[in-house]
């Protein structure tokens, strides 16, 4: 059973289990166990999670068709009324507690409409690319029952580590357009609505695995987060931000970025928080917090890492409130080239990977370096990777990404009814 | 305990008082204890953070001041709350019945100030000047004939003449000019539902719900301003390129509609010229949108220091229509937006614990130029919306309608 991004199907269901219905209201009790008691704290978590998201709403409920204890009656997709689960206590088995859920059924048992509502415009830049000649991007999974997407552009696809994403970028030519707005009507098929979602993940409270956390309440450790989307992931790992990336079939071309202010600040050398400010599966955004070599002058550091599905690019932005010329450098200061927009590193792994700005920068590419010409309270940088190297194509190419880096904008999704 | 602001109106205020109130204290509050001792007229003054009066000189109180009232109306229930009501300053010019400072004027080539200053010196007490910020222009001429005019109105039509505002604030100072000088041009918040807390680089960051309005309901193409210039009636207009045509409404580029769509005013006293009927009517012309856009805001982490009225909000909720594709880009909550700019016009707001709350009136133990101060923030019921305010904003100029609205009603309908 899956409720939403929440892999139940990994965890027994034990009877009993009850569920009833009335009107479109759906109930369901149970007991569930983990192998571990951090895992179950996990699961726990991931669920209640679920009940209390203002950015995603409603989730796909499936059960595994072939077991006899579950009614598939019941699959389909549902907004959560209430989610409860009777945690351990001390002296009972610690793997084992109660769930019970309330949902409110969407569409009876078939399937919604789900409408993005997508509007993008040209991020403030001083590169400069003018505004007509950003490329939005969109992706959703491959697995669908119906879309209907932007008018023009181009589809292709991308494979992403959690499953297969049409992907589609404003080829259009017309440069006389200011920005782009749509609704995108699309639905999954199902069990597919989270392939290459926007995740955030945190660290197991026994520090072993890695789990998807559901809402915005997660526990507040530095080093135990990980921003990705089956495309790309970015962590810290105590020292230095880290991003890797997926080429299709294995996770590679790790590299580690470091920020600082080049006039006061000194080093970002700790990262304080990690806090999700928006957790759903078309965008995620993380909010840390920094304190600098200086930080009785610097004041405030925040730098929200944002991540849409499809995409290969972390946006950052960092905002303080003392200006500084801030600066952004790949740690082990690999050999890079100029491009327009930033830097592009030599090949790891067959991929070159990407440092760009929005701002006006002097570029060392012997250091791997980008420093703000003019001292500034913000700074909006993007990290990401030219997938396959100098024999990559639009829109997997550097120049694709950072069209589509300076395609600034917001996508909301709704569930409808049909 | 709610306050209501409006730009250039009355507004209004209510609190009630707990019902263990000390019988000391309500007594002191009595409208009317005998002709010659009264606490009728007498002043609310609210201050973001509650000092007992004898700790701090009353002036300080008057400098720290958020919001200042005036009370009007005292209502008893048999073993209920006391409950205290008024309104704003403004009222001293000229309340929402008309009543207040009426005189007759003769302006003659009056500059802005001397027309300002006419207006305040003439018997208002205690509401001495503030700043002017002078936006110049054609001197101001106008007589009312010997009839007797509230000052309020008189304003109306300077503020139109000059293209100005005028306000009263807490420390009872009376500022006037051009909106931009006075109330600045930077946002005094944001209001971003999806937001979470204060970032920096932005003003500080408001939740709730908005509900924004866009409607054509009040175009016009001409005003018609009619009043009489040496004896004789005449007709100042004003008018806009923009002019729908009716059987096709969206062919702006019609050169000749087959109906006009006019709005008439009234405007009483002696006019110098058709020169000053037509400033009357730019005056009304250039503060009337063709679309008039509104947006009513709750928000549910106000603070009344932030004292919004008058200043401009950016609001930003792209999925709800609230977006500017014209604006400047911000970054908020890991989001780029671009904010729409509007202009709050009427706040409703609630007080929370912890702001001072005090009665100027002739009874009480401490004084101010010779009244004494009631303490009353131990006493208020503070209610459980104290935390949230109603915003009602417009587009970056008030339409003189809104701030009329209680009062002056001189378009014949």
């Amino acid at each position: 059973m899956t409720f939403g991004p929440v892999g139940l199907g990994d965890v027994e269901l034990i009877a009993p289990y009850e569920a009833s219905d009335s009107g479109d209201e759906v109930s369901f009790t149970a007991q569930f166990t983990a192998d571990t008691p951090a895992l179950w704290r996990a699961q726990a978590q991931q669920l209640v999670g679920c009940a209390n998201n203002p950015d995603e709403r409603a989730f796909e409920l499936t059960f595994d068709r072939t077991n006899p204890l579950l009614d598939p009656a019941f699959i389909g997709w549902y907004e959560p009324l209430d989610i409860a689960v009777d945690r351990p206590l001390a002296g009972e088995h610690a793997c084992v507690g109660e769930l019970s859920m309330t949902l409110r059924r969407i569409t009876g048992y078939s399937a919604p409409r789900i409408e993005s509502l997508f509007d993008t415009w040209i991020l403030a830049n001083t590169i400069p690319v003018t505004d007509g000649y950003q490329r939005p991007h969109w992706a959703i999974p491959s697995a669908l029952i119906e879309f209907d997407g932007p008018a023009g552009g181009t589809w292709g696809t991308r494979q992403s580590s959690t499953g297969e994403l049409r992907f589609w970028w404003d080829s259009r030519t017309d440069t006389n357009r200011d920005g782009f707005a749509d609704s995108l009507f699309w639905c999954p098929a199902e069990g597919h609505a989270y392939d290459g979602a926007a995740t955030i993940e945190c660290k197991l409270d026994d520090d072993s695995d890695w789990f998807t956390i559901t809402g915005l309440w997660a526990p507040n450790q530095p080093q135990g987060w990980r921003l990705g989307n089956g495309c790309v992931r970015c962590w810290w790992d105590g020292t230095t931000l880290r991003f890797e990336w997926y080429d299709g079939s294995v996770w590679e071309t790790q590299i580690g970025v470091n920020l600082f202010g080049s006039l006061a600040a000194g080093d970002l050398a700790t990262l304080t928080s990690a806090t999700p400010i928006r957790n759903s599966s078309e965008e995620c955004v993380i909010r840390t917090t920094w304190f600098c070599e200086s930080v009785e002058t610097m004041g405030r550091v925040v730098v929200d890492l944002v991540l849409r599905r499809g995409s290969r690019m972390v946006t950052g932005i960092l905002k303080c409130d003392t200006a500084d010329k801030w600066a952004i450098q790949e740690v082990t200061e690999t050999n890079c080239n100029t491009i327009t927009g930033g830097l592009l590193g030599a090949a790891i792994n067959g991929n070159r990977f990407l440092l760009m700005s929005a701002d006006t920068v002097t570029k060392t590419t012997a250091d791997a370096l980008m420093v703000l010409d003019t001292s500034s309270t913000s700074f909006v940088f993007g990290v990401g990777c030219e997938i396959g190297g100098s024999g990559s194509s639009t829109p997997n190419n550097y120049a694709s990404e950072l069209l589509g880096f300076l395609a600034a904008g917001s996508e909301r999704k709704v569930i409808r009814e049909r | 305990m709610t306050i209501n602001q409006v730009l250039m109106a009355c507004g209004s205020w209510e609190i009630t008082l707990r019902p263990n109130t000390p019988r000391e204290i309500v007594d002191q509050l009595r409208i009317r204890e005998s002709d010659t001792n009264f606490s009728g007229f007498g002043g609310l003054i609210c201050t973001p953070v509650d000092a007992d009066p004898v700790l701090c000189s009353p002036a300080e109180l008057y400098r720290r001041a958020f919001y200042y009232g005036v009370y009007r109306t005292q209502e008893f229930a048999t073993n209920g709350p006391v409950r205290l009501s008024g309104c704003g300053p403004e009222m001293w010019l000229g309340d929402e019945d008309g009543k207040g400072h009426l005189r007759s004027y003769l302006f003659t080539s009056a500059d802005f100030e001397a027309a300002h200053d006419s207006i305040r010196t003439l018997g208002l007490g205690d509401i001495t000047k503030g700043t002017y910020w002078d936006p110049g222009g054609d001197p101001f001429e106008w007589d009312s004939d010997n009839k007797l005019v509230s000052a309020r109105d008189v304003l109306t039509y300077i503020n139109r003449h000059f293209s100005s505002e005028w306000r009263i604030n807490p420390d009872l100072t009376y500022d006037a000019g051009e909106r931009t000088a006075m109330y600045g041009t930077t946002p005094a918040a944001i209001f971003a539902p999806n937001a979470y807390a204060n970032e920096p680089g932005l003003p500080p960051v408001l939740g709730g719900t908005a509900t924004h309005t866009v409607t054509v309901e009040d175009f016009a193409q001409f005003i018609d301003i009619e009043g009489e210039v040496s004896g004789v009636p005449a007709v100042g207009s004003s008018s806009r390129v923009l002019k729908p045509n009716w059987s096709d409404p969206w062919n702006f580029d019609a050169s000749t509609p087959a109906i006009t769509m006019r709005r008439r005013a009234q405007v009483n006293g002696k006019w110098a010229d058709s020169a000053s009927l037509e400033a009357q009517a730019t005056g009304v012309m250039l503060f009337s949108e063709v679309y008039q856009e509104t947006t009513e805001v709750e928000i549910t982490n106000y603070e009344p220091h932030l004292r919004l009225l008058g200043k401009d909000l950016l609001l930003t909720e792209p999925s709800a229509g609230l977006v500017d594709r014209t604006a400047d880009m911000i970054h908020i909550a890991g989001q780029a937006a671009r904010p729409m700019t509007q202009r709050v016009v009427e706040m409703e707001f609630g007080l929370r614990p912890g702001c001072g709350v005090y009665l100027h009136t002739s009874k009480g133990t401490v004084t101010r130029n010779s009244r004494p101060l009631i303490h009353l923030s131990p006493w208020i019921d503070w209610t459980a919306e104290a935390r949230t305010a109603r915003i009602t904003l417009g587009r970056s100029r008030p339409t003189w309608e809104q701030a009329l609205r209680d009062h002056y009603s001189d378009f014949i309908t």
